[in-house]
């Protein structure tokens, strides 16, 4: 059975070298969605794997005159692929790197707060309750946390205190964990009506 | 902490989508580290259970058609269609990168503090641009705004025409838009100013902050407030301020073409700086008629059936005629008394 595959693959491989579009198509309608399946599992977000689909394809069409025809079309495609994920995924690792230690700040144990399970809905509520801050507080939180500005450099830019900036973040963080705190009641129930009655 | 192996069951539930901030943060360090055969292992096995074959989904039928699309120039002219593709990136970037370039050049000598660098946004188009202190904007079509390579003790741009303003707050260094009539003074907000050369009026119109507005001699006018809009009057050498919406003065920037009540004199103003034609109203009676409208992605043609519809005016499209470069002219329009 695997072995039919590589041939039929192989012939396509064949006509490719010869800059065949058909033999293209015929390769990218086979392999195509299950590249962005695969990638969509560890990059999440659908743009980001069609990302992935165009950029290994065109890597086999630039190629196509060096591919080898006798061993395994789908391990090459896996190579590039897997590269490719890689890259995506540490960059993407990287940038949202901040909203990590933010959670990590937010959590200090004594509140009833789950931050561990579901953390891609975490991940998500955090986005969203960043981007419902008001205007200012929302820019200083993200000037602070993202981009790792000083709080001098902060204040200089909006022309305000240093003593202000760093309010508006231990505003911000309070408001956060008050949103989490209402939508991820975890640990005992005792203790979230506790909080509920104060 | 680190573990040599990854998970397999902290794997599968980070690929199902269903996993914890521990998962997560594991499955991250994996990713990381140098040459993780491991993880790669189980990547392959994944990818090998995955099947071929399936139907592929709306992007990627997309995708598809374009490959396509990119293989059928190659056929007709061997060769040239990557290179076409790239062209078309490359006319898009020519500007920015052509600035890039001679920030760069200039920065190397020691005259850098003279050096003014134009942008101008032909007709019928809207250029975003950035400033060398990171503020940024957009230029109307027909309009051209000069700036220093590298800002000095102020920073001074020149405009004429319409531009819309995201200053970057600097306490020590004020922003100031020069026209001809006025100068607009900010330390960091946004707004936007109109001073076309063929008008009777200069406007600016503030979205938030606080802008002065100088005279030409650099004394302070007037300080406005968010939402107004102040008007000078070239003309009479007068100044009014009034109440306004700003979004809708600076919806152009967003490809809205918007009137608000004005005359037809001014719409056609703006429809040809818009769509790059010249008009000519043949009957004074139709300067009178007012119109509210906003369009979005409209072509010429369906804008002036609309208007045609609410008044009693009728329009022709004159042809094309040659000048005595060899060149043609503008389309031109002819509205009269229906």
């Amino acid at each position: 059975m695997k072995n039919s595959i590589r041939n039929i693959d192989s012939e396509l491989l064949i006509s490719l070298q010869k800059g065949d579009h058909s033999a293209f198509e015929k390769l990218f309608l086979k392999y195509g969605q299950k590249l962005f399946v695969f990638a969509v599992s560890y990059l999440k977000q659908k743009s980001e794997a069609e990302e992935i689909v165009q950029e290994v394809f065109m890597k086999v069409w630039k190629n196509r005159e060096r591919l080898k025809t006798d061993t395994s079309f789908q391990s090459y495609l896996f190579t590039i692929a897997y590269n490719s994920i890689r890259k995506s995924f540490n960059r993407k690792a990287q940038v949202n790197q901040f909203k990590e230690e933010v959670i990590d700040q937010l959590d200090n144990g004594d509140d009833p707060i789950d931050f561990e399970n579901n953390y891609q809905l975490v991940i998500q509520r955090l986005d969203q309750f960043i981007a419902e801050m008001p205007e200012r507080r929302k820019n200083v939180f993200v000037r602070r946390k993202k981009h790792g500005k000083s709080l001098v450099e902060i204040a200089n830019e909006y022309d305000i205190s240093v003593k202000t900036v760093e309010n508006q973040i231990t505003e911000a963080m309070k408001y956060l964990k008050r949103r989490f705190a209402e939508d991820f009641p975890g640990g005992l129930l005792f203790f979230s009506l506790f909080l509920e009655s104060r | 902490m680190s573990e040599k192996k990854i998970d397999r069951e902290r794997l599968r539930r980070f690929v199902n989508g269903n996993y914890s901030r521990t998962d997560y943060k594991q499955v991250k360090q994996h990713f990381q580290s140098g040459a993780d055969e491991n993880l790669r292992e189980e990547l392959k096995e994944h990818w090998e259970g995955l099947s071929a074959n399936q139907p592929l989904n709306g992007g990627l039928e997309v995708m598809l058609e374009r490959f396509r699309k990119n293989h059928i120039k190659k056929s007709e002219a061997k060769g040239k269609s990557i290179l076409r593709y790239y062209q078309r990136i490359a006319a898009v970037l020519f500007i920015p990168v052509l600035l890039a370039a001679s920030l760069w050049i200039f920065r190397t000598t020691k005259y850098q503090e003279n050096i003014m660098a134009t942008i101008h946004s032909p007709a019928g188009a809207r250029t975003e641009f950035v400033l060398p202190d990171g503020s940024k904007g957009w230029l109307n079509g027909g309009s051209q705004l000069t700036y220093p390579v590298v800002f000095s003790e102020h920073r001074d741009v020149e405009l004429e025409g319409e531009a819309y303003f995201e200053v970057v707050h600097r306490s020590q260094q004020k922003f100031r838009v020069k026209t001809k009539a006025l100068t607009v003074q900010v330390l960091g907000t946004s707004f936007n100013v109109a001073a076309y050369a063929d008008e009777s009026a200069v406007n600016v119109i503030l979205q938030e902050g606080k802008v002065q507005i100088l005279n030409t001699e650099d004394q302070l006018t007037y300080t406005m407030n968010p939402d107004e809009k102040f008007e000078l009057d070239l003309l009479k050498n007068e100044a009014t301020v009034s109440q306004v919406d700003a979004s809708s003065y600076t919806s152009w920037t967003k490809g809205f073409l918007r009137f608000d009540g004005e005359p037809l004199s001014e719409v056609v103003k703006k429809l040809s700086r818009w769509y790059h034609v010249d008009f000519e109203i043949r009957d004074k009676r139709l300067q009178d008629y007012n119109f509210k409208a906003t369009f979005k992605d409209e072509q010429l043609d369906e804008i002036l059936r609309l208007i045609s519809l609410t008044t009693p005016l009728k329009y022709r499209i004159e042809e094309r005629k040659l000048n005595k470069q060899g060149t043609y002219m503008k389309k031109k329009i002819i509205i009269e008394w229906q």
